[in-house]
């Protein structure tokens, strides 16, 4: 598979009061194409700074990167050329019309007169915003900017898309519509897509591999199935009588890597199916199992354990 | 077409179209017509056609000079910061576009806009004028005043420069509207007002420190530089004008190194 991203040694030093803030710090990370990769991380953990240096708008202290093989320092206009970009915060010229917006994106593009039509309707087709064309973009929700904000993308036939918090401030309904059309994208026109998250079940709805940042550094790059596979087994218990002592029993079974008390259940992690022990150590204690499931860890519960609670 | 060009029509038509450029542009043509009654009143001067603009309480020459800076500075004050405000700047930057090109763009955008607007007032001010004196200008004094035009046009035009230059520097719009204000206000107001007050301070019989004293000092303003090309020595607003901006910043050097 071709590599769409590649860093080496990536390292972004902010100064703020005399003191040095490694924004991103030695960042080793491959993106494969057509892939859709989740860059995880808490706020501040360098998700944007890491954007912004693959998209050559601000420049690295140290290191090197490779977008769709131009490097980000020397070729970054080449890399605008066939990258999307999303921001977090972002706006579109508000007076003007959808389609007036469009078109000077599409000329700062440089296509031609007849490509920025025909890629301007092809665009607004897939985003399903038709019927808005010529409204001012003042009158459109958030969602329906957020869509615009793909189609201005769709405009220049990328072979990348950089997403920024894509669904942060959208209502449900516009959230799982912009997930379902990231898919489809990602599907129809093998893009690769990178997103920026720290919504967890959207990077697990959406990603085929997520990497974990933290203070600048990344900590953990695997697929989700393999991080819940590392997590190993989460027993859910219910039992009359919940008190230390039966804690302090159950811990003694071993290959209990943590417990947890949960709305009055006990949340068991475990490297192995160890539900057989766990009623043997219930019955001996003479109480009652009113429930015993086995359930795959949530991401969320990857990202504490991998950040801590 | 260039991205500067792309982005300076889109500047253009977002300029003419919006509410302070309105309101500064019919303030300036008003006083532009009030202007060309004031002329009227002198009219029994005989003076050459192209004196029109210096002449009265409110000639253009003394209108531009003072309030036209205003203009540029309402023009670009937030050209830049009101982009990253509004995250409009990301959008714009994530275009395969050099960065420069949007200063350039921006700068271009407001050039043709004051260049309307200048051109506008004094079309306003020579046609009210010729309506009602019935003289017409000759083919001389006809490229006098066009040379006339360009110079305001680069001089409104070096504030909209340093304006777009504090909205690059600055965060807020506000801040980078006080910024510009502020360097006005220096220029047109305190300048002299300073240039005074260190010449006061000089005996009055070094005549000749007093002067160089009030001429290093009127260097820093603009303002000055405009008026003294075409308000304080007329005589001097002939075809050859386009020269007389190198020969006065000459002069003034020349009187500097004395």
């Amino acid at each position: 598979m071709q590599v769409m991203i590649e860093t080496e040694s990536l390292t972004k030093i902010y100064y703020a009061d005399g003191r040095e803030i490694h924004a991103v710090d030695d960042l080793y990370l491959k993106v494969f194409e057509g892939e859709i990769f989740g860059y995880l991380g808490p706020n501040g953990s360098g998700k944007t700074t890491t954007i912004l240096m693959l998209l050559g708008l601000i420049q690295p202290t140290s290191g090197d990167g490779w977008v769709g093989g131009y490097n980000i320092i020397r070729e970054s206009r080449k890399i605008r050329g066939i990258a999307g970009y999303i921001p977090e915060r972002y706006s579109f010229y508000y007076n003007l019309s959808a389609y007036r917006n469009l078109e000077y994106f599409a000329k700062l593009n440089h296509l031609s007169r007849n490509e920025i039509k025909e890629r301007i309707e092809r665009s607004i087709e897939i985003v399903g915003l038709n019927d808005w064309i010529n409204t001012p973009v003042g009158a459109f929700s958030r969602g329906m900017k957020q869509r615009l904000a793909l189609a201005n993308i769709l405009i220049r036939n990328p072979k990348i898309i950089f997403l920024d918090e894509p669904t942060v401030g959208l209502d449900p309904k516009s959230k799982a519509d912009f997930r379902e059309l990231i898919k489809r994208l990602n599907r129809e026109f093998n893009l690769t897509i990178f997103l920026s998250s720290h919504m967890l079940h959207e990077v697990k709805e959406l990603c085929h591999r997520i990497g974990f940042l933290n203070k600048g550094k990344l900590i953990a790059v695997d697929t989700v199935e393999s991080f819940m596979g590392k997590m190993g087994y989460k027993i859910i218990l219910e039992v009359t009588d919940l008190d230390d002592k039966l804690i302090d029993a159950l811990n003694e079974i071993g290959d209990i890597s943590k417990i947890k008390i949960d709305d009055g259940r006990l949340i068991i992690y475990s490297g192995r199916d160890i539900r057989l022990e766990i009623s043997r150590k219930v019955a001996e204690m003479n109480r009652y199992i009113l429930t015993l499931t086995l359930e795959p860890p949530t991401l969320e519960e990857i990202f504490f354990n991998i950040y801590g609670e | 077409m260039s991205d500067s060009f792309i982005i300076a029509l889109k500047e253009f038509s977002d300029n003419i179209v919006s509410r302070r450029f309105m309101i500064l542009l019919t303030l300036l043509s008003a006083l532009a017509i009030l202007s060309s009654f004031a002329i009227v009143g002198h009219a029994y001067q005989a003076l050459p056609f192209s004196d029109i603009l210096v002449l009265g309480s409110i000639s253009i020459v003394r209108l531009i000079g003072d309030v036209g800076p205003l203009l540029g500075i309402a023009l670009s004050f937030d050209a830049i910061n009101k982009e990253k405000e509004t995250g409009s700047i990301m959008l714009l930057l994530s275009c395969p576009i050099y960065r420069d090109s949007v200063l350039t763009g921006k700068f271009l955008g407001g050039l043709l806009t004051i260049s309307l607007s200048v051109v506008s007032m004094i079309m306003l001010l020579l046609g009210f004028t010729i309506a009602q004196l019935g003289i017409m200008p000759s083919k001389e004094e006809a490229i006098r005043l066009a040379i006339y035009m360009v110079i305001s046009i680069l001089y409104v035009s070096c504030y909209m420069a340093l304006s777009l230059l504090t909205s690059t520097l600055t965060e807020k719009s506000s801040t980078s509207l006080l910024i510009s204000i502020s360097i006005w206000i220096f220029s047109t107001f305190l300048i002299p007002i300073i240039a005074s007050a260190m010449a006061s301070l000089i005996p009055s019989e070094q005549v000749e420190i007093k002067l160089k004293t009030i001429t290093l000092i009127y260097m820093l303003s603009l303002n000055r530089h405009y008026d003294t090309l075409f308000g304080h020595d007329r005589d001097k607003l002939s075809i050859k004008s386009n020269f007389l901006l190198i020969d006065h910043l000459g002069n003034m050097l020349k009187g500097s190194v004395k």
